[in-house]
């Protein structure tokens, strides 16, 4: 197999394609600290992408309680079981990926879920770990916890659906990077369900081939964001794009927020496919199993989100979370203001870093009126 | 309400843009149209949120042949007016009739004191592009009490000061004139609605004594009005009657999950979300939709019950007066199988024992979805005649859940300040004095009713899986803790 | 993504050609001899597609035993595939070639669900007879080969109708399709493959995909469908019957005309057993000859 560069786990890997990066690569950051799962970013994406025939049990977009959720059932526990216990004591991930740990006659390490694991979507909802003593108080990190993880396709570097399918049927765009599953050359083999760690490629048994989270390209080439990114009532997402690692840029607040202040995290780095959706951890939870479920640094990206306040272009880049649909290209934070561009340099949105008070007249002169507070 | 009030009432008459669970009880239902397809204006605004929603006339083509829901009103009122000859009725609607919604929205602008100075017609354009308008308080954001605090200004009471004393008669016969706490109206292992306060000359509340009524009548009317005050170490010593009865333990139905007032929640997509429950395959023909309400319970206390994570149970309250007055009269037996509630367990850790949960607003089930449920070939709970969705196989939150009315919400008596304005008012005012208390508590036994496996076979797939909390596999117990990872 | 790709497994390869039927052995044997001798497909009476599974002429074809293999060549792959023989007869009438291909599988797999695969086998053809062999792992390039597939799904859905949602899922509940509400342009985005014309999707008229390939992973339905063919399961065996005209019609058919030494190879799919794509069993090439 060809050697590729994964700057996730810091060293060249093992996967079926040779590694081109396309020239630009759709992500997207979540701050699981925000999310209050309202699913209105799957409901969204359900009416807008999945709503036909043979379509019914697919979520591309879900929201599942960890630890007790997941969508299909139990996904990330079955395939953590499979690849193992792994160290992530550094950097540089020395354990095996899933193209690494492949049994023999397999591109990578995989399962097809059973049809009735597509059930109970948002199973777990809500749950925590272990019971609450009467009296108990809360402290960091929480003794019981839960929190939201919302999940769409990562349209990963090294895509796994992608590298799986024996017919290269998927492909990965040049110019935005973002995963598709051709349609028309499809024959519904299920090599990518069952290659997915994720489980973000879904069978549909009236058309007989898999589909998979588009990436709301039709918005996307239009300098908008996606669906599930602008509907979202707790502003919880920003999707735009990554740089090249090597290539990162401060103004770019995606960069800045993955590579400059690394408060956010990739998904499952283990795995060994760079995927493209990065998550602020919740910081209430204990640190072992978000670095289980984020990779290495998560108590440093837990410790530099508490602290965004003292860094002003972190703090605007996280306000700019949910200000604008269009895509947020370059930014900058001037005189306490986060703005925004898209891509030709046009000001899309400004953000006060503090929320401004305003007090008014108690009697407003030109209206004849007083203005009170309570209604 | 289904059982002990509808009977008695001679016509019920409702309007709405969704089919609920009151529209299967109705006699005559109109249907309106929904917020996306106004074709005249409407405005609205709560008293403790920010903004003011603006809807605009929409171009959205109606999805039913409904009409305005304030043409209701109006065609209601002019058959009075007919009938009584009194033209008032007809003439409150007048604006209607004449189309001059936007007039009459102007006027409510010009007359409210955080709005006046908009124009209607400016705050329609901005709906329609999606800017919102804010309430023009005196801070943004609102400080509640900030006048006061910043500037001394008197509260909006009698004396002007923050009062922790009523004087008013009906709150000295409560016992409520000063700070007390009273004990759940139901929701507690210990004597209900009891006063817990050390003995103070200043509180002196009427008691069954006083009323004439037996001390220990703690039926549900009288007990709002025993005003028995207890010290904390007697309420602790206390017991529930219902306890020994085994309806030990509480039943909250707090607020939404996945809803919010008249949102519909019954549809396909919403309701597989509601929940842990959800299948849009429905493999299991026993759900009522593709979701369905559950019970949070505490898993020591469920397994004390010998009932499952995902089992479906029965869930009972007060006998006396549960799920309705006269449940057991064998004529009523078809409305009982009606009533009386079935759900799903769920092991539910976050919840203290003897504490259990279910979310508000799941569609009740009713005759019509009951029919269905039991002669549909895929068990639907839908009625056959009116496609209302039940997300319940059996009954409701209201079959255990009743509005307790509390005295002290029902003064006419206080001193507020008027909606919307600067101006204080004293006595009767709707948004102060009408109770609002929803019905959101009682006491509860359970009992397994069948397995949560497909068919009634066997366990809930889930907890075959290992994934639930407190039957975890040894997998997930390694997951939970994050020792799929050495750190 | 640069497409050229390294599959480890080659070099399994050496290991399959002495596992392969066919190879020369020490001593004669008559199984072997017959291996050797092929397929024969006798001249019958009659025109048009040959169909039928049941019916008497082909007794009158010698039966003759494929020994199938795991495909262990390319990844992703099966260590243990699950039909390990297949009795193939083949007649022709002049015109249509049929093959009957009968093989024991103790479930009938033909409705896909998300984990569910649909049983399969197919026949494999040269183009030109008199060219260099194709591989036989399904051809190469320059040496294109004819996979007429039969597909047990597309059977059951010429013999019963499509399903739709609620044949897979009885108490299945959805409010409403786009396609109730939208015309059926707006509600094409909605239709997935189905809307892209996938062929397989559905079956056009046959349940057997006539296809072209040359190499792994290149396998593509043709735009003319000569294939026909048809399937019964009885009693834990399949009886299939997948019939092709002899002469090419249309660019890239086999040429099969009487008198033609040819060879076939097969494949079979259990899909009870998750058998898809090169998840298979099979067999490579087999001598061949269209009685005259």
């Amino acid at each position: 197999m060809p050697k590729v560069y994964n700057w996730q786990i810091g060293r060249e890997m093992e996967f079926p394609y040779e590694g081109v990066r396309p020239k630009r690569q759709f992500a997207m950051v979540m701050d699981t600290n925000k999310c209050i799962a309202c699913q209105t970013c799957t409901v969204a994406c359900k009416t807008t992408w999945t709503p036909g025939r043979g379509q019914e049990y697919m979520f591309w977009n879900n929201v599942e309680t960890k630890p007790y959720g997941g969508y299909p059932l139990g996904w990330d526990v079955r395939i953590l079981e499979k690849l193992g216990v792994r160290d992530m004591t550094g950097p540089v991930y020395e354990g095996k990926t899933i193209f690494e740990a492949a049994p023999d006659g397999e591109i990578a390490l995989g399962y097809i879920p059973e049809d009735e694991d597509w059930a109970f979507p948002n199973v777990g909802e809500d749950e925590c770990t272990g019971s609450m003593e009467q009296g108990a108080l809360y402290t960091m990190p929480h003794m019981q916890w839960m929190f939201y993880l919302p999940r769409i396709c990562n349209h990963c570097t090294y895509a796994s659906c992608l590298g799986s399918c024996p017919r290269q049927s998927i492909y990965k765009r040049p110019e935005d990077g973002i995963v598709l599953l051709d349609q028309h050359r499809c024959r519904g083999y299920r090599e990518c369900v069952k290659g997915c760690p994720f489980k973000k490629t879904h069978f549909n048994p009236i058309t007989r081939v898999s589909e998979k989270c588009i990436g709301c390209y039709p918005a996307i080439e239009n300098g908008r964001q996606t669906q599930c990114t602008i509907t979202c009532i707790g502003k919880i997402r920003l999707q735009g794009f990554i740089s090249k690692p090597d290539e990162a840029r401060e103004d770019n607040p995606l960069d800045y927020l993955i590579f400059v202040s690394k408060v956010a995290k990739p998904l499952y780095p283990q795995f060994g496919l760079e995927g493209n959706v990065y998550y602020i951890p919740p910081i209430h939870v204990p640190p072992r199993y978000l670095t289980q479920m984020f990779g290495y640094g998560v108590e440093e990206a837990m410790e530099t989100y508490r602290r965004a306040t003292e860094d002003k272009k972190l703090l605007g880049a996280l306000l700019l979370f949910g200000s604008t649909p269009e895509i947020i290209e370059r930014y900058e934070v001037q005189n306490d203001t986060a703005i925004g561009y898209n891509k030709d340099g046009g000001e899309l949105v400004r953000v006060p870093i503090r929320e401004p008070i305003h007090v008014r007249a108690a009697y407003d002169e030109q209206y004849e009126t007083h203005r009170t507070n309570i209604t | 309400m289904v059982n002990n009030t509808l009977p008695r009432c001679e016509l019920v008459v409702y309007n709405d843009w969704w089919w609920t669970g009151s529209c299967e009880y109705s006699d005559i239902v109109y249907g309106v149209d929904s917020w996306m397809e106004f074709k005249q204006p409407d405005m609205t605004s709560s008293n403790t949120n920010p903004f003011l929603q603006i809807y605009p006339a929409t171009p959205i083509r109606r999805a039913f042949n409904t009409v305005p829901d304030n043409e209701t009103y109006l065609g209601v009122s002019k058959e009075l007016a007919k009938i009584t000859g009194d033209r008032r009725f007809e003439d409150l609607w007048k604006f209607i009739e004449e189309r001059k919604i936007d007039v009459y929205l102007q006027r409510i602008i010009d007359h409210s004191a955080t709005l006046k100075g908009y124009r209607f017609h400016y705050l329609e354009q901005l709906a329609r592009e999606g800017i919102p308008a804010l309430l023009n308080t005196r801070t943004y954001p609102r400080v509640n009490g900030y006048e006061q605090v910043h500037e001394s200004k008197p509260w909006a009471t009698r004396t002007g000061r923050l009062e922790f004393y009523r004087p008013e008669p009906e709150f000295i016969e409560a016992g409520e004139n000063l700070p007390v706490h009273r004990e759940p109206s139901d929701s507690t292992f210990h004597d209900p609605c009891v006063i817990v306060a050390a003995p103070h000359p200043a509180l002196r509340p009427r008691q069954p004594g006083d009323w004439g009524f037996d001390p220990e009548d703690r039926a549900q009317h009288p007990r709002q009005m025993r005003n028995i005050m207890l010290s904390v170490d007697e309420l602790l010593q206390s017991r529930h009657y219902i306890l020994d009865q085994g309806y030990d333990h509480i039943f909250h139905t707090p607020k939404f999950r996945h809803g919010s007032h008249t949102t519909p929640i019954d549809t396909d997509y919403m309701m597989v979300l509601f929940g842990p429950f959800g299948d849009m395959y429905r493999r299991d023909k026993r759900m009522p939709g593709t979701g369905e309400l559950y019970v949070d319970m505490h898993p020591e206390d469920a397994r004390v019950l010998e009932i499952n994570d995902g089992d479906y149970i029965w869930i009972d309250g007060d006998p006396a007066y549960l799920p309705f007055r006269g449940w057991n009269d064998p004529e009523k037996a078809d409305a009982y199988k009606v009533a009386r509630l079935m759900a799903r367990a769920r092991y539910y850790p976050g919840t203290p024992r003897g504490v259990t949960r279910m979310w508000f607003n799941g569609y009740m089930a009713t005759p019509g979805s009951v029919k269905g449920h039991e002669t549909r070939e895929d068990g639907i709970a839908k009625n056959p005649e009116t496609n209302y969705q039940a997300m319940f196989r059996y009954g409701g939150h209201q079959s255990l859940t009743r509005t307790w009315l509390k005295p002290t919400h029902q003064t006419a008596t206080l001193v507020y300040r008027r909606l919307f304005t600067h101006v204080l008012g004293q006595g009767f005012a709707a948004d102060v004095h009408c109770v609002t208390g929803a019905p959101r508590e009682a006491m509860a036994k359970f009992e397994k009713a069948e397995h949560g496996g497909i068919g009634g076979v066997g366990l809930w797939r889930p907890v075959e899986l290992g994934l639930r909390p407190t039957t975890e596999s040894e997998a997930m117990k390694r997951y939970l803790a994050g020792e799929f990872v050495n750190v | 993504m640069n497409k050229s790709f390294h599959r480890r497994a080659w070099a399994g390869f050496a290991v399959l050609l002495v596992l392969m039927p066919g190879c020369p052995s020490e001593r004669p044997d008559p199984a072997v001899e017959r291996e050797r001798e092929g397929i024969e497909a006798v001249r019958i009476e009659g025109t048009g597609a040959i169909l039928d599974p049941g019916a008497g002429f082909w007794n009158e074809a010698p039966a003759f035993s494929v020994q199938l293999q795991p495909q262990v060549v390319v990844d992703p792959r099966l260590p243990e595939a699950a039909v390990g023989e297949l009795e193939a007869r083949a007649v022709h009438n002049g015109e249509w070639i049929g093959m009957r291909l009968r093989w024991a599988d103790e479930t009938r797999d033909d409705v896909l669900r998300t984990a569910d695969f649909g049983d399969q086998v197919a026949v494999q053809f040269p183009i030109d007879p008199h060219g260099p062999l194709p591989s036989a792992m399904m051809g190469h390039e320059g040496a294109p080969v004819n996979v007429v597939q039969w597909r047990a799904p597309f059977q059951r859905d010429l013999d019963e109708g499509a399903p739709d949602i609620f044949d897979l899922y009885p108490y299945a509940l959805v409010d409403i399709y786009p396609d109730e509400v939208l015309g059926v342009i707006d509600a094409r985005a909605y239709t997935g493959a189905l809307g892209v014309d996938n062929p397989i999707s559905r079956p056009y008229e046959s349940p057997v995909l006539d296809q072209i390939a040359e190499g792994w992973g290149s396998l593509t339905v043709k735009p003319i469908q000569l294939a026909d063919g048809r399937g019964v399961w009885n009693d834990g065996e399949w009886t299939v019957v997948i019939t092709r005209p002899l002469f090419p019609i249309t660019p890239n058919d086999p040429d099969l005309r009487p008198g033609t030494a040819t060879n076939a190879a097969f494949a079979v799919w259990e899909g009870g057993s998750g058998e898809t794509g090169a998840r298979k069993s099979w067999a490579l090439w087999v001598p061949l000859r269209v009685a005259e």
